[in-house]
Order: C-alpha cells, then sequence, then structure tokens
C-alpha cells in the first residue's frame, strides 16, 4: 500500500479557500468554514488479477493529525498504464464514524478491460487541495487447462487390455488448482473413475495412462469421455469433454480364438466341479500368460473318503495345443493328495484375449457309481514386451475352497518404467462376506467398498522397465468364486515427476590440491522422496586423481539430508579435471562434475615438511611461520603502495563532480 | 504486512568490472548461510547471471513481470545445488526496456515475495530518465570498482547519484592484483566517503566457475575470491541480522595461520551450514 502526498496544509488551506467565495459574491454568505482532519489515502491491490468477473481492491484513509476523519467523497478511477485512459470511475466516500481510519472496498467489473497493467487511484479533493493514493496491478488470463488430446486404439479384440492416454496443458497465464479427471466409457461394458492430477502452472503439460482391462469384454462399439474441471482464483473452471471410441470385435484367425465359456446366461457362471468325496487343495481360476512362453498351475486333489478313487481328466481338444495337463488319471488312495501340472503355452500369434478351456471330468469312486462334469480353466493371453504395461494374475481357490487367493503381477513396458502408477482392482461384492476377510500384501494398498464393489488400489511408486511387481491378496470364506472371473482391474499411469525433485545436490565442495597429496570431496544431496530409498554415491576416479571411497550407499528417509566424503589422492600433474559423481536413489538419479584443482607442488609447503623435523626444530619452524604470517598479512596492505598522489587526484575529482553537478 | 526482502542493486558505472559474478557469488554465500534470497538478473540489455548457474537457457525473464500477461511466480526458478530463488534475464529475444509503472509494478512483486535479500544484478549506469523514480525501492546499492583510476572515478560518480537520491551505499573492490601501480585499498578509502565492504582478488576460479556454470563460491570455497566474497557477504548478511551475520572484519591472524599451516580442515562457514543440517 502506497501513502500519497499529505493533507497537513489541506486543513488551513481550506479554511482560506472556503473564505474566498463570501468576498466575491455577497449573495453566497452562507459559505461554511469546515475544519478537515488531515489524513492520507492508500489502495491495496494484489499484483495480479485474472480477467473476469470482478476485481475488488480497497482504500484506507488514515488520519495524520491524531484527530477523527473528517467525511469527505472523493473519486476512484482505474486507468489503463500504457494508453492513461481512464476504464473505469466511480465516486468514493469517508463517512463520518469517529474513527482517525476508515477502510473500504470497492468492486469494479473486468468486461471492457483488456490484459495489461493498470492503475488503481483513489482521490479526495476539498477546498482545491486533493490527496490521493494509488497502486499498481495487472490482469492476465486465469488458467486454462485443455484437453490436448485423448486417444486410444480405435479397434480391439475381445478381452484385450485398452491403454487411454489424456494429455492437458494449461494454456492459461496463472496456475490451476488440483485438476480432477472424471473419466467414463459406455456401450456394452461401463466404466467411470474420477482421478485427482496435480496442478499446473502456465504451459505446464501433463500425461495420463490409464490402462483397462475388461472393458473389451463384449463386441460392439464403445465412447469414453474425458472431462476436467479445476479451481482457478476461486472460480471453478471445466473444459470441454473429449470423446473417442473404438470397436471390439472377436479376432480374425484359424486357431483358437478367445471366448469366455460357456457363454453365461444372466451374468452367473456355472458352479465349479464337484465330485463327491474329493477336495480340491488347489483349483485355479485365472492364469495369464504371455505368448510364446510357458505358465505352468496346477490342480490338486486330496482324496477325503477312505476308498481309493479313479479321476480322469481330458481337455477340450479344440484347446489341446494351448492346454496340456502332466496326467490324464488320478489315482488316489484315501487320504492321499496329488496334483496335476497344467501347462499353458500360447503360441507367439495366438490373438491376446481371455480363453476359458473346457476340462472334462469323469471319477468313478468306489463308494457309488460315476460322476462327470466339466470344469473351465480359465487363460487370459498378452502379448510381452510391448509398450504397454501389463498386469497378469493368477487366481486359484485352496483349502478345498475356504480360502481364495491371487496374485496380480504388474510388469512394466520394456521401452519405459512405470511411475507413480496405481493399480485398482474391483471385486465383486459378493465374493466375501466382510471386507475385513480381505488382505492384501506386497504393495502399498488401501481397500473401501464403492460401486457394489470392493475396490483394492495399490500404489507403484516406481517399476524400471520390464520389471515385475507383484500383489498378493487372499479371502476367506468366499462365497461365489467364479464371479471373479468377471473381477476388473485398471493401472492408472499419472505423468512422471522429474527425477530432481526426489534428489536435489544441496552443496558440493571440491578442493583445490597441491600435487600429490590427499584431499577430499564432500557431497551432499537431499532426499525426497516418499518412501525411505537407498542412495549411492560414485565418484568416478580419473586416469589423474584416485579416488579412494568411489561407491558410497546410504539409506535416505524423506526429506533426509544425505552428506558422503571422498578422499581423493593426485598425481602431481597440474590442471583442473572433472570427476563424474553420479547418485542415484529409487525414481531419481543425478550426475555432476566435480572440477579439481590441482596446483603445483610447492617445495616450501610447510605441512608436507614438518613432520619429519624434531621438535625443537618444528617449534623454531613455527614461531618463524608466525612472523612470516605476519609479514604476509602486513604486506597484504602494503604491497599496493600508497600514493598520496593518486588519493589526491581521487580526492580532487570527487569535490569536481560533487560541484558540477 | 510482510516487512519484505532487503534488496539490494549491484551497480558499476563501467562496465565488465564483475557485477554479475559478485552479485551471483553473493547471491550464493547467503543462501548457503541460510537466507532466503532471490537473484535477480536485471540488466535488460545484457543478461549473464544465467551463464554463472547454468539457467542460461531459460525463456522467461524480469522484463516479462513488467510486460503483461504473466505470472510473477512462473518466471522464478530453482538454483538446485543453492536452493536460491532466480529470475534470470531472457538472453535470447530482443531488449525491451520497462516503462516507470512496470518498474513500480516490478518492484512490488519482490516486495510482495518472502525472502531474505532479493540480490538485482543491473546494468552498467543507471537507467536514464526514471533513476530518480525507481532507486527508491532499493535499500543499498553496492558499488563494484576496480582498482584503477578510470573504474574508481566512475563509482565515485555513481556515489554522488546515490547520495543526491539518498540511497545507502557501499563499495567492492573487485580484481585485486597486489600490484604496485594498483589503486591501494587505503587510497580508495580516503576518496569514497562511504563503507568499502570487500575486496576481493583477481582469481583464475571465476572464468573456470563460468565455464563450468557453478558458481565460484561452489567451485571452492577456500580460494582467495571465495573467501573475499565471502566476507563481503557477511558484512551484508548483518543488514538483516540472523546467526550467520558477521560483524568481524575479515579473518582473524589466528585462522590466517591456521589456513597456511593447512591445519583448518574446513571451510567455518561450509561447517557451519553442514553442522546445522546435522540437528
Ligand atoms: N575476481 C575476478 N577474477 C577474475 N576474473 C573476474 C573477476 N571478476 C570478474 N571477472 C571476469 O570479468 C568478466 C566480467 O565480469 P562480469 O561479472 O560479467 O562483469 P559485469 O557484470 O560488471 O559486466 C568476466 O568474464 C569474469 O570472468
Ligand atoms: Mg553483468
Amino acid at each position: 500500500m502506497k501513502k500519497a502526498s499529505l493533507l497537513t496544509l489541506a486543513a488551513l488551506a481550506f479554511l482560506i479557500a472556503s473564505a474566498m467565495p463570501a468576498a466575491g459574491s455577497a449573495t453566497q454568505v452562507n459559505a461554511s468554514v469546515t475544519v478537515i482532519c488531515p489524513f492520507t489515502v492508500g489502495v491495496g491491490a494484489r499484483s495480479v488479477y485474472p480477467r473476469y468477473g470482478t476485481v475488488t481492491v480497497n482504500y484506507t484513509a488514515s488520519s495524520t493529525g491524531g484527530c477523527a476523519l473528517t467525511p469527505l467523497s472523493g473519486t476512484f478511477r482505474v486507468i489503463n498504464e500504457s494508453t492513461n485512459k481512464v476504464v473505469y470511475s466511480a465516486g468514493v466516500t469517508i463517512p463520518r464514524t469517529g474513527s482517525q481510519t476508515y477502510t473500504s472496498n470497492i468492486t469494479f467489473p473486468t468486461s471492457n478491460m483488456t490484459n495489461t497493467i493498470y492503475i488503481a487511484n483513489v482521490m479526495f479533493s476539498a477546498g482545491g487541495f486533493s490527496t490521493s493514493g494509488s497502486n499498481t496491478f495487472a490482469l492476465v488470463n486465469y488458467a486454462d487447462v485443455v484437453i490436448e488430446s485423448f486417444s486410444a486404439p480405435s479397434t480391439a479384440t475381445v478381452g484385450s487390455t485398452m491403454s487411454f492416454t489424456i494429455s492437458l496443458q494449461n494454456t492459461g497465464d496463472t496456475a490451476s488448482g488440483p485438476i480432477a479427471l472424471n473419466f467414463s466409457i459406455s456401450g456394452p461394458r461401463s466404466y467411470n473413475s474420477l482421478l485427482t492430477l496435480s496442478a499446473l502452472s502456465p504451459g505446464q503439460e501433463s500425461n495420463t495412462v490409464i490402462i483397462l482391462n475388461n472393458v473389451t469384454g463384449v463386441v460392439g462399439t464403445y465412447v469414453a469421455l474425458a472431462a476436467i474441471t479445476y479451481n482457478s482464483y476461486g472460480s471453478t473452471q471445466s473444459s470441454t469433454s473429449s470423446s473417442l471410441s473404438y470397436t471390439v470385435s472377436q479376432p480374425v484367425s484359424s486357431g483358437p480364438q478367445p471366448v469366455i465359456n460357456p457363454p453365461s446366461s444372466g451374468g452367473t457362471l456355472p458352479p465349479l466341479l464337484q465330485i463327491p468325496q474329493v477336495n480340491f487343495t488347489y483349483m485355479p481360476l485365472l492364469v495369464s500368460g504371455g505368448r510364446n512362453s510357458t505358465t505352468l498351475s496346477q490342480i490338486g486333489f486330496r482324496n477325503s473318503g477312505n476308498l481309493t478313487e479313479v479321476i480322469n481328466l481330458t481337455v477340450d481338444p479344440a484347446y489341446s495345443s494351448l492346454l496340456s495337463l502332466s496326467t490324464d488319471t488320478v489315482n488316489l488312495g484315501p487320504n492321499e493328495s496329488v496334483s496335476v501340472q497344467a501347462y499353458f503355452t500360447p503360441g507367439a500369434n495366438l490373438p491376446t484375449g481371455v480363453y476359458s478351456i473346457p476340462i472334462y471330468v469323469t471319477a468313478r469312486y468306489q463308494g457309488g457309481g460315476t460322476a462327470s462334469g466339466t470344469g473351465y480353466l480359465t487363460f487370459s493371453v498378452y502379448s510381452q514386451g510391448g509398450s504397454q504395461p501389463i498386469v497378469a494374475s493368477q487366481v486359484a481357490l485352496t483349502n478345498n475352497g475356504t480360502v481364495l487367493s491371487g496374485i496380480i503381477s504388474i510388469i512394466a513396458p520394456n521401452n519405459q518404467g512405470l511411475r507413480n502408477a496405481t493399480l485398482v482392482q474391483w471385486l465383486p461384492l459378493s465374493i466375501a462376506k466382510n471386507i475385513s476377510d480381505i488382505s492384501v500384501y506386497g504393495l502399498s494398498s488401501n481397500i473401501v467398498i464403492e460401486n457394489n464393489s470392493y475396490k483394492i488400489s495399490s500404489k507403484i511408486g516406481r517399476l524400471p522397465r520390464s520389471q515385475t511387481i507383484y500383489e498378493y491378496y487372499s479371502i476367506k470364506g468366499p462365497s461365489n468364486p467364479s464371479s471373479l472371473l468377471r473381477s476388473r482391474y485398471a493401472i492408472e499411469t499419472l505423468s512422471p515427476e522429474s527425477p530432481q525433485e526426489v534428489l536435489r545436490l544441496a552443496g558440493i565442495s571440491a578442493p583445490a590440491i597441491v600435487g600429490n597429496t590427499v584431499g577430499t570431496i564432500t557431497a551432499s544431496v537431499l532426499y525426497t522422496g516418499t518412501s525411505p530409498s537407498n542412495v549411492t554415491f560414485l565418484l568416478v576416479p580419473s586416469p589423474q586423481i584416485t579416488v579412494q571411497n568411489e561407491t558410497q550407499k546410504a539409506l535416505a528417509f524423506p526429506n533426509q539430508l544425505i552428506t558422503k566424503q571422498f578422499t581423493i589422492t593426485n598425481h602431481p600433474k597440474n590442471g583442473t579435471y572433472i570427476l563424474q559423481l553420479y547418485i542415484s536413489a529409487a525414481g531419481a538419479n543425478l550426475t555432476y562434475g566435480v572440477p579439481v584443482v590441482i596446483n603445483p607442488v610447492q617445495p616450501s609447503n610447510p605441512s608436507s615438511g614438518l613432520p619429519y623435523l624434531p621438535l625443537y626444530v618444528r617449534i623454531g619452524v613455527f614461531i618463524v611461520l608466525i612472523i612470516a604470517v605476519i609479514a604476509l598479512f602486513k604486506g597484504r596492505a602494503i604491497r599496493q603502495r600508497y600514493s598520496p598522489d593518486r588519493a589526491g587526484t581521487l580526492i580532487r575529482m570527487r569535490e569536481q563532480i560533487k560541484r558540477e553537478s | 504486512m510482510a516487512k519484505g526482502p532487503y534488496i539490494v542493486r549491484i551497480s558499476s558505472q563501467k562496465g565488465g568490472v564483475g557485477k554479475t559474478t559478485i552479485a551471483v557469488n553473493l547471491a550464493t554465500v547467503l543462501s548457503m548461510l541460510d537466507y532466503k534470497v532471490l537473484l535477480v538478473d536485471a540488466d535488460y540489455a545484457n543478461p549473464s547471471v544465467g551463464f554463472h548457474l547454468g539457467l542460461e537457457n531459460v525463456n522467461r525473464g524480469f522484463a516479462d513481470i513488467g510486460a503483461k500477461r504473466v505470472d510473477p511466480k512462473s518466471v522464478i526458478v530453482t538454483h538446485a545445488p543453492t536452493g536460491m530463488h532466480v529470475i534470470p534475464g531472457r538472453v535470447g529475444g530482443k531488449v525491451v526496456y520497462p516503462s516507470i509503472s512496470q518498474i513500480e509494478w516490478q518492484f512490488k512483486i519482490l516486495r510482495e515475495e518472502n525472502y531474505d535479500f532479493a540480490i538485482v544484478d543491473t546494468a552498467p549506469g543507471i537507467l536514464p530518465f526514471v533513476e530518480n523514480v525507481y532507486l527508491k525501492n532499493y535499500d543499498e546499492a553496492v558499488i563494484v570498482t576496480t582498482p584503477e583510476m578510470a573504474s574508481c572515478t566512475s563509482a565515485i560518480r555513481l556515489a554522488h547519484v546515490y547520495d543526491t537520491l539518498g540511497l545507502k551505499h557501499s563499495l567492492v573492490v573487485n580484481r585485486m592484483r597486489n600490484k604496485r601501480y594498483e589503486i591501494s585499498i587505503q587510497e580508495i578509502e580516503e576518496s569514497y566517503e562511504g563503507s568499502v565492504t570487500g575486496a576481493v582478488p583477481e582469481d583464475e576460479i571465476v572464468p573456470l566457475s563460468i565455464a563450468e556454470h557453478i558458481p565460484a563460491y561452489l567451485l571452492n570455497q577456500r580460494c582467495g575470491f571465495s573467501e573475499g566474497v565471502s566476507r563481503a557477504s557477511k558484512r551484508y548478511a548483518a543488514r538483516v541480522g540472523g546467526r550467520y551475520a558477521s560483524k568481524r572484519e575479515g579473518m582473524s591472524l589466528w585462522d590466517r595461520l591456521l589456513t597456511v599451516l593447512g591445519l583448518r580442515k574446513r571451510n567455518r562457514v561450509l561447517a557451519s551450514v553442514e553442522k546445522e543440517e546435522e540437528e
């Protein structure tokens, strides 16, 4: 707030001025004599306002005479700084309040103003004298976040994974608040999610990738919609929504096709195969496997009766190239357990998607007759080594169906790591009686009930390219295991943060050392990651400089400063050498060139000469040194010779400059 | 109302005396001493702060704050090794001289930010026609000079301008080479009516630091240049107070002795900063 000219003299002047008209005209003798309390006025304004709606500034009048403010009216003006045009003006007042200061707000519209610098001015005049105050502000465009692009493949095959990329940019002049992204899919399958993305500064861009399974389960056309809302200077802004469509069809291939067997009716799958007197110790429900590789699963049986049972298993011939079993006949003695290995080998060209493979089972149990039925093993096939992350899962029933256990593996694409990704999994509400019956481990997760599902969100801080990370879950007393085949998952990848934000070089000291001596380099980094990480320092030696402790490690907690010292020795060759220092932590790395200056060996260097001398000589040298140092210290001032002439010239010039300006 | 930063104008009447070098390293020392520092390149015509800091490729500068449509926050960058904030100059593009009200507005923004120091590197001389309007925005002007006649006379001339406008000023003598023909500190102290806060030697570390894009003080804290700048910096630190502000005039004889003997292990500034960090 700026103060303007004082009204100290105005009170007196006003007395004179108001007395004048009385002399000029005999008819106007009723002019009153008012004593004005002297005051200053200031205008309060922010430096920037977004140009929409209205702007509110304030003005404050403060008495400078220790008296109560006199009621007055004045004018408020907004002036365009470059054109000097008044773009807004309004009357303002100081009412009779009896106090020494008065503040009031003024609000004006910006509809007819452009983006430039303005001067807000308040002026009060009385009796020919005036006091005014002003302040400068600029109008800028508010944040304007737009969906730059929204893309996904336009065709997909049944059961394949879909990946959507949404790029945002703030094309406005001010920073936005956090951005809410509403993403939805409608069609034969629907999907809806609300993501919170970080705020964007002017010009900044962000990319969000959403990877979904189960939005390609049924043939048809789907529409995906993305819309954003965010806050800018207290106002909620939203973008026009962006949409795209994609078509899901059956893949064209002569071999086996992905298909969910048997076609489910009314949303329920047939119950699991039951064999009297036989328990399943391990019954896979869903197994994922990459193309051109073999994935092993197993079917475990236990005979709970007291007679031997014989079980025959046959894979549907249409799928015999995909699935083979280690045996087709199992003889189970009383209380005996056996597992049959199931090898799943999708070929390199097998269409990706979900395959439910029928296994025909006949059991001749000696307790009484024959049972036969069809069981289904569901496999999902993905293509490996792509540019998209892969989510693979294995779900199995154990303990004769009393526990359901699942492993989800996330495989990072082979061209790029994953950073700040979230794995979201929806399990049907009917799968467990209680949220507490579900436990998740392996990744930091939380479970909530949302939209008739258990929603499990797990954080993946960083996953380097082509690497795999696992999450495990188990459900006690699952009530409708086959409904799990309908469970959905999604990976939501927010745009990667720049690595420097996790590791910050806080200080580095590089010595200038004398040839053939030992020096130290101290490096400090601030680790700002969200979870503890190992920080590794590597100082690479050069032919001239040996580093004694090249690699050093430390465990860093969030916001911890880690300092490491390296001991270096050099060969006596003068010059400046740059040593490369690499510092890395989970999710970040830093490289820094540390210059080391090597000075020539000085024969008189006391620190290298002293240790070899007897004590009395050392004391002597020490005293001589003190004297030498004092001489050096004094000598510094007298090395440049004091010249009264030069000082005189400078002083003469100084006086001349003063006289002539 | 926040008290705002102590705004220092790094100036000289003559070009090439080391304003930018002093500004960058003064800001570096102050930030290593834990002060919150904003370094501003206000040399509209020849911005060069960026070369010392590896920030020469930024495409927005101080001039853009004055020009319309720019959010001040968007031109401030953080210099990672020191953590200080910098408003670099825009090296590319045409030269834009701000109007008086733009300058007023730039300073209003500096005042609003919560820094201990704003170190403003300027062009040689004083921007014509607007000096009396905007010089009042500074708390102090540092005049940089070299120990030779032309530069010292110019410094005295600039000091006179500051005196007539009522701006506090102090003098830093840069590039001292301890030669007989050089004007001595004593002569400068006799002729300059103000306090001489720094005597900084000529040092090879400076061109090296520009080539490396690392402030000289970070490259080597024990060289003559860094010790000179560090001593001057502590005098400026004393203007705002705080733990590290030193009223002592330079290095004690004992310090000097230990340094010469190689017994003084570490730079005291660095040591005290590290001690802070350990706590
Ligand atoms: N103390 C010093 N020792 C050696 N060189 C210096 C020193 N101070 C400045 N220089 C050199 O002088 C040149 C001009 O310095 P600079 O700081 O850019 O001056 P200005 O900003 O006043 O134009 C630079 O190239 C720099 O390397
Ligand atoms: Mg310069």
